[in-house]
C-alpha cells in the first residue's frame, strides 16, 4: 500500500515538475511559426522584462489516450529550427492516434503564426505584434491582442479580442462552420465587411454606418438567407472582414 | 508585482537624471564655427556663375520626368509587400473601386501564388461581389487548394458561372478524398443545380 | 507663434540658410552634450564631441534625404561620433570600463536624491559600453527601438532586448548594491 502511494505521489510530482524547453536563446527572432497536427495549441505572450519568458511545454497523448508531459527529449516530438529571424516549431507527423498539445510562452513582441493541420483548439493571448492563424477543426480564441489578426478556420468558431489596434492593418476572421466574434476598442475605426451564408445574424455593440439593411441586426434570430453587408465603424478605416458559411457574426466593445 | 514596481521606479529615475548645461566656452566655440560657415557661404554665393541656377533647374526637371513615379499602381505596391497584413490592406484598397478587366486578371494571378488563405478568401469574395469575373479560368487553382475555407470561397464564386464549362472542374474536384464534408456537400449541390438547369 | 519643425528648418538649411545651424544647436546642444557626458564622464571630451556632431551636420547636410526624422539623423550622427571616440581610445564596446571621474551635479535636489543619482551613475558605469549606450539612447535621448536599431545596425528586437537587458542589469546592480 505504502509503495503504491509513494509511486503515485512521485508520478504526480513528475507531472507537476514538467520543465519544458527553454527557448530564451531565440529571443531575438522576429517571428515564430508553430505547426501541429492533432492537439491543442496555447500561446501566451509574456512581458519582455520577465526572465525566462520564452519556453515550450508539450503534453503528449498516445494512441491509448494516455496523456503525459514531456520533460526531456522534446526533439522526439517537435523540431525547433531557426532560419534567419524566424523560429519554426513543428510537431512530428502523427504516429497512430497520438496528439501533441503545445504550450508556448513567447515574448509578446514576437510575431506569431500558428498552423493546426488536423484538429485541436487554439488559444493565443496577449500578443502585440499581430497574429496569423490557420486552423482546421477546433475553436480559435485570440485574447487581448494588440495589432491585428488574420485567422482562418474550417470547423470551429473564432473569437478575437483586441485591446489595441494597428489602425492601418486589417483584421480578417474567416471560418466555415461556426460563429465569428470580434471585440474592438471603443474608438476603433473600421470598414466592415460581413458575410454569413446561412444561419446567421449580426450583433453589434457599435453603431454600424451603412445604407444597407442588415438582416436581423441585433436580434438573435437565425436568417435563412445569406448576409452580405458593408458598413463602417466610427467613420471607417482599415478592413474588418468577418466571414462564415454557417453561423452568426458579432462585433463587441472590448472590456 | 513588487518587482514590476521597482523596475518602474528605476525607469523614472533614469528619465529624471539631471542634465548639465553646456558651458559658455562650448557655446563660444560653436559661435566661432558658425562664423566660419557664414564666411564660406558668402564666398560661394558671390562666386557662382549665374548660368548655374538655370542648368540646375533643367537637370531637376529632367530628373523629375524620368524618375517621378507617375501612377504607381496598386499592383506594384502589392508586389513590394512581404507582410500578409499589408498585402491584404492593398486588396482592400482595390475593393473600393469597380474592378476593371485588368484588375480581375491580376487578382487571378495573385490567387495562383498568394500563400495567405485570408487574402485568397478576400480576393474570391471580391470577385464574387463584383460579378465581373467572366472567365472560369479563375477556378483553375481550386484543384490545388487545400484550405477548406478557401475551397468554399472558390465554390461560392463558381456558383456565379453555373455553366457546363465548370462542370468538369467540379467533378474532378469532387473526386478528391481529402475534402471536408461541408465542402463535399457544397460541390454536390452546385453540380446538382447545374444539372437541373 | 508656432515654432518651425526640425524638418522645416533643415529644408531651409539645405537651401543655404546657415543661420538654421544656430537654431538646431540651441535645440539639441543640452541633450547631446549630456549623452556624451554620461558616456565619457569628461566635460572636455563631451564638449569636443558635441562640436564634432555639429560639424558633421553642417558638412553632410545634403545627405539627409528627408527619409525619417531630422532628430533621428542627428542622434545617429551622435552615436557614430561616440563610436569613433571609443575606437580612438581603443575601447571594446562589449566590455565594462570603469570611468574615472564621477558625475556630479549641483542643483535643487535633496541629499537623498543626489545620493540616488550618484548610485545610478555608478551602476550605469558597470554596464558594457554597448548596453550603457543603448540604455542612454532610450532613456535620455528618448530614441525609439526602431531608431536605435537603425543607428546601431541591429534588428528592432535586438535593440529592445539590449535595452531591457541593460535595465535588468542595472536593477540587479542597484538591488545588490555592492557598489
Amino acid at each position: 500500500m505504502k509503495t503504491t502511494i509513494t509511486v503515485i505521489a512521485m508520478a504526480l510530482l513528475v507531472q507537476l515538475a514538467h520543465a519544458g524547453k527553454d527557448l530564451n536563446e531565440f529571443k531575438d527572432v522576429q517571428k515564430v511559426k508553430v505547426t501541429t497536427h492533432w492537439g491543442d495549441l496555447e500561446v501566451i505572450g509574456t512581458p519582455a522584462l520577465e526572465t525566462e519568458d520564452f519556453s515550450l511545454e508539450i503534453r503528449h497523448t498516445d494512441s491509448s489516450n494516455k496523456p503525459s508531459f514531456i520533460e526531456s527529449n522534446l526533439d522526439k516530438f517537435v523540431s525547433i529550427r531557426r532560419v534567419g529571424g524566424q523560429l519554426f516549431i513543428e510537431a512530428r507527423d502523427p504516429v497512430g492516434f497520438e496528439s501533441i498539445d503545445m504550450y508556448l510562452r513567447v515574448p509578446s513582441y514576437i510575431k506569431v503564426e500558428l498552423e493546426l493541420l488536423r484538429g485541436g483548439n487554439i488559444l493565443a493571448e496577449n500578443l502585440s505584434q499581430g497574429l496569423e492563424i490557420n486552423s482546421l477543426n477546433g475553436s480559435v480564441e485570440a485574447r487581448d491582442i494588440s495589432g491585428n489578426a488574420l485567422i482562418t478556420a474550417a470547423n470551429g468558431e473564432i473569437k478575437a479580442s483586441f485591446k489595441q489596434l494597428d489602425a492601418e492593418k486589417p483584421i480578417s476572421l474567416v471560418t466555415m462552420n461556426g460563429g465569428v466574434t470580434v471585440s474592438l476598442p471603443e474608438n476603433a475605426q473600421r470598414d466592415v465587411k460581413l458575410r454569413s451564408r446561412k444561419n446567421g445574424y449580426v450583433m453589434s455593440d457599435f453603431e454600424l454606418g451603412t445604407r444597407e439593411n442588415i438582416t436581423n441586426l441585433n436580434q438573435a434570430v437565425y436568417s435563412k438567407s445569406p448576409i452580405r453587408n458593408s458598413a463602417t465603424i466610427n467613420g471607417g478605416g482599415a478592413l474588418l472582414y468577418l466571414s462564415t458559411e454557417n453561423g452568426p457574426l458579432a462585433i463587441r466593445k472590448y472590456r | 508585482m513588487k518587482e514590476q514596481e521597482s523596475y518602474e521606479e528605476l525607469v523614472e529615475q533614469l528619465k529624471q537624471l539631471p542634465k548639465k548645461e553646456v558651458s559658455s566656452a562650448v557655446n563660444q566655440r560653436f559661435e566661432a564655427m558658425e562664423e566660419l560657415w557664414n564666411k564660406e557661404t558668402h564666398r560661394k554665393s558671390s562666386n557662382s556663375p549665374k548660368w548655374y541656377g538655370i542648368a540646375a533647374s533643367i537637370a531637376a526637371l529632367i530628373a523629375l520626368l524620368l524618375w517621378w513615379p507617375f501612377g504607381t499602381s496598386i499592383q506594384d505596391h502589392y508586389s513590394a509587400m512581404e507582410d500578409a497584413s499589408d498585402k491584404m490592406a492593398i486588396i482592400h484598397e482595390l475593393s473600393a473601386k469597380t474592378l476593371q478587366d485588368n484588375d480581375v486578371a491580376w487578382l487571378g494571378d495573385v490567387l495562383k501564388t498568394e500563400e495567405n488563405p485570408n487574402i485568397r478568401v478576400f480576393i474570391l469574395d471580391l470577385l464574387e461581389i463584383h460579378e465581373s469575373a467572366e472567365t472560369h479560368d479563375l477556378l483553375n487553382p481550386l484543384q490545388e487548394e487545400n484550405v477548406p475555407a478557401v475551397q468554399m470561397a472558390y465554390l461560392n464564386l463558381a456558383r456565379q458561372f453555373e455553366s457546363e464549362e465548370i462542370m468538369d472542374q467540379l467533378v474532378v474536384f469532387q473526386r478528391r478524398t481529402d475534402l471536408d464534408p461541408s465542402v463535399t456537400e457544397k460541390v454536390a449541390t452546385i453540380i446538382s443545380e447545374i444539372n437541373n438547369n | 507663434m508656432k515654432h518651425p519643425t526640425d524638418e522645416q528648418l533643415f529644408r531651409r538649411l539645405q537651401q543655404g540658410d546657415t543661420a538654421v545651424m544656430g537654431t538646431l544647436f540651441e535645440r539639441y546642444k543640452t541633450i547631446i552634450y549630456n549623452y556624451f557626458l554620461r558616456m565619457t564622464h569628461s566635460e572636455e571630451d563631451a564638449g569636443d564631441l558635441l562640436m564634432t556632431v555639429f560639424e558633421r551636420i553642417h558638412k553632410y547636410q545634403k545627405s539627409f534625404k528627408g527619409k525619417g526624422k531630422v532628430r533621428s539623423w542627428i542622434f545617429q550622427i551622435g552615436n557614430n561620433v561616440l563610436k569613433d571616440y571609443w575606437r580612438q581610445q581603443k575601447r571594446d564596446m562589449d566590455q565594462v570600463y570603469e570611468l574615472n571621474n564621477s558625475l556630479e551635479f549641483s542643483g535643487d535636489f535633496s541629499e537623498e536624491k543626489q545620493q540616488d543619482h550618484k548610485m545610478l551613475y555608478k551602476a550605469l558605469n558597470y554596464l558594457s559600453l554597448t548596453e550603457k549606450n543603448r540604455v542612454t539612447m532610450y532613456y535620455l535621448l528618448e530614441m525609439s527601438y526602431a531608431e536605435i536599431s537603425e543607428a546601431e545596425g541591429i534588428s528592432i528586437n535586438a535593440a529592445r532586448i539590449s535595452v531591457h537587458r541593460g535595465l535588468k542589469n542595472l536593477h540587479k546592480l542597484l538591488k545588490n548594491s555592492g557598489i
